[in-house]
């Protein structure tokens, strides 16, 4: 019991080094191996990229809410194919009898949220209608 | 075309007597074949913007906007008025007439020289070009801008104030378009050698 | 204009510096920066006849912050001129300039006593690194152009130089 939670244990540390690793090392390498500095003909580098003139007005502007939502059905079905992980685990029992309750609660999960896209649907999320903002 | 050569001469007259109502300097019709245009109108600048709102409610489209730089004319009219009264002075010399008086003054007035603006109209149902054109003074060449009857003429008259030094008055803007923006030279006039 | 010394990276060794040129060389990624007659050469270099994805180098930037490459190509006038220097500050290094063109090498055929419109030549805003002549050139001289740069950051050339005749 002790050697096994040890290995879990490691398991999950090195996966865990493994994507700590993945994020930080492009970082690390292109901190290192690049130059530091730009040759310059008007000390401009660090300006606004806009097609080459001086930028014209905010960067930070107002933009669509379709966006968001968008956003924000994907991470709430994100979660939910989280919480399906745990109960993938559990739910292994052979054969077809074996398995239907646990089958059935799963599906009963998955058909309560997606009651969820059924009302985005309903409230027009998925048509893509950008306003644009008109400054008139 | 649709419309045929008897459609465009009607037009023409309509247009013509549209346009008396501002009195222009001059009208001549011209043949497309050989100008490229078919109605040639000169007005002053106090009659341009009434002159384009006829030619807008008219139906027409401005196609382009430039400029003519006239400096020598007065000076080269000048020269072949002399001539002429020097060749009529001999030829009466020549036939032992007695010398009549300086008839005939001419223009000798030493007024300075012109810029003159041009403006293409078109039509979307037919070619039909009218040209207008306007004369102001070189020394001080101020011109009313149509920018408000047509947007289009925005940018034309950006680029003939860059390249002539025109003054439209009345234009929202008249930044430089084609030239760098601290320009202060007027490249199309005749006398600009840089 | 722009010939200060770029500070090096933090960490350099020499077989590494040679597989990193290796890697830029074969990916030269250009800044769209077509400007006149010359751009629409370059684009015909770009598509299917000519290829330029051949030598990994088809992927146009339109952002300088991910172009190595700046293909001038095109006459540079004074109005135009801040917006070039511009966009050449804004890309990091590795950088290089390709001056395609005669009116990028030297103002072309828009030199005259007295001209008053264009920059005669990229070379007077920036180092150029290779310079491609003609009016406009052909895409296959563009393309010896950028196998011309390759060479100059490898050191070697791997294509096989073509001889006239």
């Amino acid at each position: 019991m002790e050697q096994r939670a040890v290995m879990d244990i490691l398991y999950v540390a090195a996966f865990f080094l493994g994507g700590l690793g993945f994020a930080i090392g492009p970082i690390v390498v292109a901190i290192t191996l690049s130059p530091r500095s730009t040759r310059n003909t008007k000390q401009k580098t660090n300006q606004l990229i806009e097609c080459g003139i001086d930028p014209i007005g905010d960067a930070w502007i107002k933009f669509g809410v379709v966006y968001y939502l968008y956003a924000l059905m994907f991470v709430a079905f994100a979660v939910d194919i989280l919480f399906l992980f745990p109960a993938a685990l559990v739910y292994n029992k052979p054969g077809l009898l074996g398995g239907l309750p646990a089958f059935l609660e799963i599906l009963l999960f998955v058909g309560i949220l997606s009651l969820v896209i059924l009302y985005a649907w309903k409230k027009g999320v998925f048509k893509w209608e950008r306003k644009t903002y008109n400054p008139q | 075309m649709a419309q045929g050569g008897g459609w465009l001469i009607m037009k023409r007259e309509e247009i013509r007597r549209a346009l008396k109502a501002v009195s222009p300097v001059s009208m001549a019709d011209a043949e497309h074949p050989n100008k490229g245009y078919h109605l040639e109108v000169t007005v002053t600048p106090e009659r341009l913007v009434q002159t384009v709102g006829i030619l807008d409610q008219e139906g027409f489209f401005i196609e382009t906007i430039t400029g003519v730089d006239w400096l020598g004319e007065k000076a080269a009219l000048n020269k072949e008025a002399a001539a002429k009264d020097a060749a009529k002075a001999k030829a009466a010399a020549d036939a032992g007439e007695t010398p009549t008086a300086a008839a005939d003054a001419g223009p000798k007035a030493q007024d300075d020289d012109v810029l003159e603006v041009v403006y293409d109209f078109n039509r979307y149902d037919a070619v039909c070009r009218v040209v207008l054109r306007v004369r102001t003074p070189r020394n001080k060449p101020r011109v009313p801008s149509i920018s408000g009857l047509y947007q289009g003429a925005l940018w034309h008259e950006r680029e003939t104030h860059d390249f002539f030094g025109i003054d439209f008055e009345g234009h929202p803007c008249l930044e430089p378009l084609l030239l760098p923006e601290d320009a202060d030279f007027h490249p199309l006039l005749k006398d600009f050698n840089k | 204009m722009g010939t200060q010394d770029v500070q090096p990276a933090i960490v350099q060794f020499a077989q590494l510096d040679k597989l990193i040129n290796l890697c830029r060389a074969n990916s030269l990624w250009p800044l769209t920066f077509g400007l006149a007659c010359c751009a629409i050469e370059m684009m015909a270099t770009g598509a299917s006849r000519f290829d330029l994805a051949r030598f990994g180098a088809e992927v146009f930037r339109p952002s300088p912050r991910q172009a190595d490459v700046m293909i001038v190509s095109g006459t540079i006038s004074r109005k135009m001129a801040p917006a070039v220097q511009t966009l050449y500050d804004q890309m990091p290094e590795a950088k290089w300039v390709i001056a395609m063109g005669n009116c990028a090498i030297s103002g072309g055929p828009f030199v005259f006593e007295g001209q008053y419109g264009i920059v005669e030549g990229a070379e007077k805003l920036f180092p150029v690194d290779v310079v491609i002549p003609g009016c406009p050139p052909r895409p296959e001289a563009l393309i010896e152009g950028i196998l011309l740069l390759e060479e100059k950051i490898t050191g070697s050339r791997r294509w096989p130089r073509v001889e006239a005749g």
